[in-house]
């Protein structure tokens, strides 16, 4: 827990950043007129609009602001990265050897994990995936991906 | 009467046992997921959403509509058993629900809670019915510009009604709105914020960006809660005893109805506001208002019944303007331009079966839910008790699978990781993901609207002040955003807040 900025003006400087990137971009994609709003109109004007208040935040936040509290990274890594685990794995390897990773690899990021539970919990949700999503819903959820024969 | 005439077409098509089957589903799993802590109605929705795709668009909003209401009831079962407030609307409900739970009236509680929820409902229902024609008739006079001010009045309305800081969601909104432009132009076909990537060429996934910003961003949220505890569920008794208190709370749940569907109908009043209304009008009226907070049943009565009709009545501005007043509404605008409707005044007469299936669905579905709850209670008090720590994981599995599947593209799982990284850091710097999503939404539709209010009043922008109804709408919008009544409106939520703390 180390505070290094106040959140406020964190968010206005994201909201400024994002805005000039809008903006940037949406510089070629031609203005238009008023009488004839091109692509880029509304998208630049957006952009505008958003610096303009990530700026407002930015000025406001130092009369009052409160630190940034860095949280516990590990469970976010761990949940994002079960996601991202199924994001690349799902379709070259399929659920059956997949969706168990991806149980495991979330229920790590809690305090209260245990080995039993959560390797039932995978093998339980591995099944009733296959079982409600493919068979009775007819996903097209492949249980044996493409790299194994699949 | 024209009206029975409707509601005939509506119970026609809402009685079909297909229907009736998806109503009952739609409850039934809202509830069940409601139920579960940390979970209310927007996630809950977002992850069934692409349940609903399969289906004819009648019955997916049906469907939908029931997981809506299901999962607003499951949410208040959970904050009277267990004070975990599954959204901001049952806060209320857990002032005194969760004392009247302490004291070994949990029954008396939740059937108080059922019944008040019922009686709102079903009154909400003919309020939507009354006035939602009519409303819609007097949108169809709407112009383009009329159209572009309403949206931003809808945004701006959510915006000051929420909590948190004015500009921090406006700049949300604006994010939003920027989001909802990606993709293909549709009048000139120029690729915008694409990068080449041809998945993008279609805009970015509501269902990626809604589950991200709402149901991955809260489990991560969850988890970063030193807090995140295994909950021990108060015994049910007296379920009875509350049927019999009924007319003791009836004013409390009439004022909390009629509070309730006035403020579910502007855009961005809703549910929450009108429980914290209903709360403080009860506490006034009271004789003994010093033993509000201590497990009062006008206490619980009056706010369930306002979340319940305000919840309902925010039907009204999605249905006849196309304006989602709420997230929950957001996602229902996008399911209904998934299923290829066009949302706005035109669906009362173009999609009668729909529209008055619907409102018909929405009272036996409220029927259904007392039914289903007062004796499957034992159940959901089981459910609650399923610990968080098996519970994510599974949310997550099921959440991947649901975009996954939607479009049959992994891309949309890339997205959702980076929504849900994204919502999440917005939630650590305080910024609501609410408006977002609103902007989201009414991205594409507001810019088209300003074109062509633009290319008729010949690139005139005062057009937008220069008719009456227009301009009013803005002046509204301003007002909201300046006016002192707001800062009245926020002391007297920090109040009771303050007071009960």
């Amino acid at each position: 827990m180390h505070a290094f900025m106040g959140i406020d003006r964190l968010a206005g400087l994201i909201f400024i950043l994002l805005g000039v990137i809008f903006l940037w971009l949406g510089l070629d994609f031609g203005f238009g007129s008023m009488l004839r709003m091109g692509p880029g109109f509304f998208p630049v004007i957006l952009s505008g609009l958003l610096i303009v208040a990530g700026l407002v935040i930015s000025v406001k936040s130092f009369a009052a602001d409160e630190p940034v509290t860095i949280p516990r990274h590990g469970p976010m890594a761990r949940v994002l990265g079960a996601m991202i685990v199924f994001a690349a794995f799902m379709q070259p390897l399929g659920s059956y050897l997949t969706l168990p990773v991806v149980v495991l690899l979330a229920a790590s990021a809690s305090r209260a994990f245990r080995w039993r539970p959560a390797l039932l919990l995978a093998a339980g949700l591995t099944l009733c995936s296959d079982l409600i999503f493919r068979l009775a819903l007819g996903l097209p959820l492949h249980p044996i991906g493409t790299w194994i024969g699949g | 009467m024209e009206l029975l005439s409707h509601l005939a077409l509506g119970f026609e098509t809402a009685l079909t046992p297909l229907n009736l089957f998806y109503c009952f589903a739609g409850v039934l799993i809202g509830t069940l997921i409601g139920v579960l802590p940390g979970l209310g109605p927007a996630p809950t929705v977002a992850m069934l959403l692409p349940l609903s795709f399969g289906l004819p668009p009648v019955s997916a909003f049906i469907m939908l509509s029931g997981i809506f209401y299901g999962a607003q009831y499951g949410g208040s079962t959970t904050a009277i058993l267990i004070n975990t407030p599954g959204e901001s609307s049952s806060v209320v409900t857990a002032l005194d629900g969760y004392q009247m739970a302490r004291k070994g009236r949990a029954g008396e509680a939740l059937a108080m809670a059922a019944m008040g929820s019922f009686v709102a409902g079903t009154i909400a229902t003919f309020i939507i019915a009354l006035l939602a024609p009519p409303l819609a008739r007097a949108a169809l006079l709407f112009g383009p510009a009329e159209y572009f001010s309403l949206m931003i009045l809808g945004i701006i309305a959510a915006i000051a009604l929420a909590h948190g800081s004015i500009v921090k969601a406006i700049a949300m909104a604006i994010l939003g709105l920027l989001f909802g432009l990606v993709g293909t132009d549709v009048t000139s076909g120029v690729q915008r914020y694409t990068f080449g990537m041809l998945d993008l060429y279609d805009g970015i996934t509501i269902v990626a960006l809604a589950m991200g910003l709402f149901s991955i961003a809260e489990v991560l949220r969850n988890l970063d809660d030193p807090s995140e505890q295994e909950v021990a569920a108060a015994q049910i008794t007296g379920l009875l005893a509350g049927l019999a208190r009924f007319r003791e709370a009836l004013g409390s749940i009439l004022r909390g109805t009629a509070i309730g569907s006035v403020l579910g109908i502007l855009p961005g009043g809703g549910a929450t506001l009108s429980s914290f209304a209903s709360y403080a009008i009860e506490k006034k009226i009271s004789r003994e208002p010093e033993k509000f907070g201590s497990g009062v049943l006008q206490g619980l009565a009056g706010p369930e019944s306002a979340n319940n009709a305000g919840a309902q009545t925010s039907f009204i501005p999605m249905l006849t303007l196309g304006l989602p007043s709420n997230p929950v509404m957001a996602l229902m605008i996008g399911a209904l331009m998934i299923h290829g409707i066009q949302p706005g005044p035109n669906v009362i007469s173009e999609q009668p079966a729909l529209f008055w299936g619907l409102i018909v669905s929405m009272w036996i579905g409220n029927a259904m839910l007392v039914v289903l709850n007062l004796p499957l209670v034992g159940l959901w008090v089981r459910l609650l008790t399923f610990p968080y720590h098996l519970l994510f994981p599974t949310i997550i599995v099921i959440t991947c699978i649901g975009v996954f599947s939607f479009s049959n593209s992994m891309f949309d799982v890339w997205m959702l990781i980076i929504f849900g990284a994204a919502g999440y850091c917005f939630v650590k710097l305080r910024c609501e993901p609410a408006p977002m999503l609103l902007g989201f939404i009414l991205g594409p539709m507001m810019e088209e609207h300003l074109r062509r209010a633009l290319l008729l009043s010949r690139g005139n922008a005062m057009v937008l002040i220069e008719r009456p109804i227009s301009a009013a709408m803005l002046l509204l919008a301003a007002l909201l955003l300046i006016a002192p009544a707001l800062s009245i409106v926020r002391r007297r939520r920090e109040e009771i807040f303050a007071e009960e703390s």
